[in-house]
């Protein structure tokens, strides 16, 4: 088939220059002496210009060589041959041929250049419309397969999108050598091949978001180079399209995601809300209800006022591990943000040995610190509830009537936070129980599990570490918070102090 | 003299805390209005003038800060807030809009007399500087500028004495940390805790028994400080 459109062609480029020269011949002999035969040369050079614009370079050639045959067989004398009498006719003849091949070579060069801009503006056509329509719908998740039929078509091109973010991830298909998809998968760049010997060519072109790779667009062509036309230059004009509409994509949806994160954050903000308010508004009622009636009942029995104590301390307790609960889920949530400020440990000591004393009014504790210890930078009111959980958990599981000790120590890097009780000590590996809902003692103390694990997560958050030991067998625990020695912040050089006196003029 | 009866008017939207403030107040011979919303308050407000507002922060029609606002147009009186509300930032910001102290929910009810006795006793007393303060066995003369303890002399430095004197003038209430920074060092120190807290460790140290364990000078969580009396 293919073959035989080639023939018909070849048959028109070398049949139309004859048949026009015989056309030609024929229409002139009877008019020979009537016309001059410069103007029958003028004749015959315009059929040779007309057919190279019909026909092309090869066909005015042929054209300019049989015109020349046929002027000189049907026209110059002797006629009806070959010869020549005049020697000057000659020059005739190479001026024809010579014009002929001119003409034709120009008049075809012409011609390729109009086929080539026409192609490159259709090619700029359908570039446009692509990049309308990756516009259009950048929300599209087959954004690229569209974009690819919208132009591999026109351009007549087999367009091919490879998704792999990696080397790893390469299609086999591809059969890619090492070295090329380094290139396209490091440095990011096109890669061209030209495959002679199979007949065909290729571009393959790293798609890019956000600066990483997340595809290849391979292009293919069979006979053609891809160079022409700017076909290459097409396809990378499409690839930055690709490019810029899936950098939209992935920017849209990052937004929207973060939309929904923040509303998320609102509702979980609105929750912890309001769990904190109805947990403690019934806890209030009761609480304070009790102390009513304890204040009220000091002519009552002796057992009665017990009743009423254990209600009030119990009540405390609960408040303490709603308290324990709700400050966890903030912390992991990261609802709560640390409130880090330079204090002496101190005021934290007051702080938790205030609170312990809600639930633990006669509890004996004993603090033993140095003279000078540094400041440390803590956020207190974290701090304040992991000291409450550790004398919590030293009064759970020791004697009433014995004593629990805060002992402060440091070095030069270190500060020291024991909390040592006389119980029985850990029963188990001490430092399990830092992990959620491990319990000691499995089932006789009430407690959620969540104390050490709650203290932990702070103290590590004020890059320090925590602890526990058996001081020896049966006869107490002690629970340890390192918390680092920062540089100390200078205080008194810089305070410019206002002299009350002069401040109260 | 004759006793006035103070008048409290206690804002809260839960029964069973309100009728507990209520039968405090009763029991320390108060006259008490309740209000269940911030619309209610401001309707018993055109015929109620209370001495001490006893408020909740999450009623159901409008946030209590919103009351805060509106009652300091017409009012100096107290504001004591009650609050379920733990982060320490919703009591600041409670205290910056204009109420004088706090209490967080569940609170003891020795704790509560206290405050609104500091209240009260406060806002009758605050044009009259007394001259001398007595704290346990400490003594301070503020125009002589002289602390005894047991009897001995202490020596506080400037800053520390303005540290006591602001809490002295505030007793019973809490004093926020940005307060007193801007009392004492000015507006441009407001953020500079450290400062406040390291000079009120030095001040502890002179005055109190225990350090770790404070009589007078308290840590208030978050927030600042009080001078219990």
């Amino acid at each position: 088939m293919k073959n035989q459109q080639t023939f018909s062609g070849l048959l028109g480029v070398v049949v139309l220059p004859i048949v026009v020269a015989s056309l030609l011949s024929f229409l002139l002999t009877p008019l020979l002496g009537k016309i001059d035969l410069a103007n029958i040369v003028m004749l015959f050079l315009l059929s040779t210009f007309l057919i190279a614009i019909a026909n092309g370079r090869t066909s005015s050639s042929i054209s300019a060589i049989v015109n020349v045959g046929y002027f000189d067989y049907f026209f110059v004398s002797p006629l009806y041959s070959f010869n020549v009498d005049d020697a000057q006719y000659l020059i005739t003849f190479s001026v024809m041929i010579i014009v002929g091949l001119v003409t034709g070579q120009l008049v075809s060069g012409l011609k390729e250049k109009v086929n080539d801009i026409s192609s490159r503006a259709s090619i700029i056509n359908v570039l446009q419309n692509t990049s309308q329509t990756l516009i259009s719908r950048s929300t599209d998740l087959n954004l690229i397969e569209e974009s690819i039929s919208l132009l591999a078509g026109p351009l007549s091109v087999s367009v091919l999108f490879y998704k792999c973010k990696n080397k790893k991830e390469l299609d086999p298909q591809l059969h890619l050598h090492d070295e090329v998809a380094n290139v396209l998968f490091t440095s990011q760049k096109e890669v061209f091949q030209d495959f002679g010997q199979y007949q065909y060519s290729r571009i393959l072109m790293p798609i890019l978001v956000q600066g990483q790779v997340i595809g290849i667009l391979s292009a293919t062509d069979v006979a053609k180079s891809l160079t022409i036309f700017g076909r290459d230059e097409a396809l990378r004009t499409f690839s930055h399209l690709i490019s810029i509409a899936l950098s939209q994509q992935s920017l849209q949806q990052s937004a929207k995601s973060r939309e929904i994160e923040a509303e998320g954050e609102k509702l979980k903000t609105a929750i912890l809300t309001s769990l904190s308010h109805d947990l403690r508004t019934p806890l209030t009622t009761m609480l304070g209800l009790a102390q009513v009636l304890r204040q009220k009942s000091s002519s009552q029995t002796e057992g009665f006022n017990t009743i009423l104590d254990q209600i009030i301390q119990q009540g405390h307790r609960l408040t303490h591990k709603v308290s324990n609960l709700l400050e966890l889920v903030k912390f992991q949530h990261k609802e709560r943000t640390m409130n880090k400020a330079w204090q002496p440990i101190d005021e934290v000591l007051e702080l938790s040995l205030r609170s312990f004393r809600e639930s633990h009014p006669a509890r004996g504790v004993q603090v033993s610190m140095p003279e000078d210890v540094p400041a440390i930078c803590i956020d207190d009111v974290l701090m304040e509830r992991v000291l409450c959980n550790l004398l919590e958990n030293a009064a759970k599981f020791s004697d009433p009537d014995s004593m629990i000790q805060i002992q402060i120590q440091n070095d030069s890097r270190y500060l020291k936070i024991s909390v040592v009780d006389q119980g029985c000590g850990f029963l188990s590996d001490p430092n399990q129980f830092f992990q959620i809902f491990v319990r000691g003692d499995s089932g006789k103390k009430s407690g959620f599990g969540l104390g050490l694990f709650i203290s932990k997560t702070i103290v590590e958050a004020h890059e320090g570490t925590i602890f526990a030991e058996n001081i020896s067998p049966q006869i107490g625990a002690r629970v340890t918070i390192s918390l680092p020695i920062l540089e100390q912040p200078n205080i008194s050089s810089s305070v410019p102090f206002i002299h009350p006196l002069a401040a109260n003029q | 003299m004759i006793q006035t009866v103070h008048k409290v008017m206690i804002i809260e939207d839960d029964v069973g805390i309100s009728s507990l403030l209520a039968s405090q107040g009763i029991s320390m011979n108060l006259d008490v209005n309740c209000a269940n919303c911030v619309k209610d308050a401001m309707d018993h407000l055109k015929n109620y003038e209370p001495d001490l507002v006893l408020l909740d922060l999450g009623l159901p029609d409008a946030d209590g800060k919103t009351f805060i606002k509106t009652f300091r147009l017409k009012s100096d009186n107290p504001i004591l807030v009650i609050s379920s509300r733990t982060q320490e930032s919703e009591k600041v910001d409670a205290l910056n809009a204009g109420a004088d102290d706090y209490l967080t929910k569940p609170f003891g009810l020795n704790e509560l007399k206290a405050r609104i006795n500091a209240l009260l006793r406060r806002h009758q007393t605050i044009n009259n500087a007394a001259n001398l303060m007595k704290l346990g066995d400490i003594e301070v003369d503020w125009a002589r500028r002289i602390i005894t303890k047991k009897g001995d002399p202490v020596n506080l430095s400037p800053i520390e004495f303005e540290i006591l004197n602001i809490l002295a003038t505030s007793r019973g209430k809490v004093v926020t940390h940005r307060n007193l920074l801007a009392k004492v060092w000015g507006g441009a120190h407001t953020d500079d805790h450290h400062y406040l807290r390291i000079y009120m460790g030095h001040l502890r140290k002179k005055l109190e028994h225990d350090p770790t364990q404070p009589q007078y000078l308290l840590t208030v969580a978050g927030v600042g400080y009080r001078l219990e009396v």
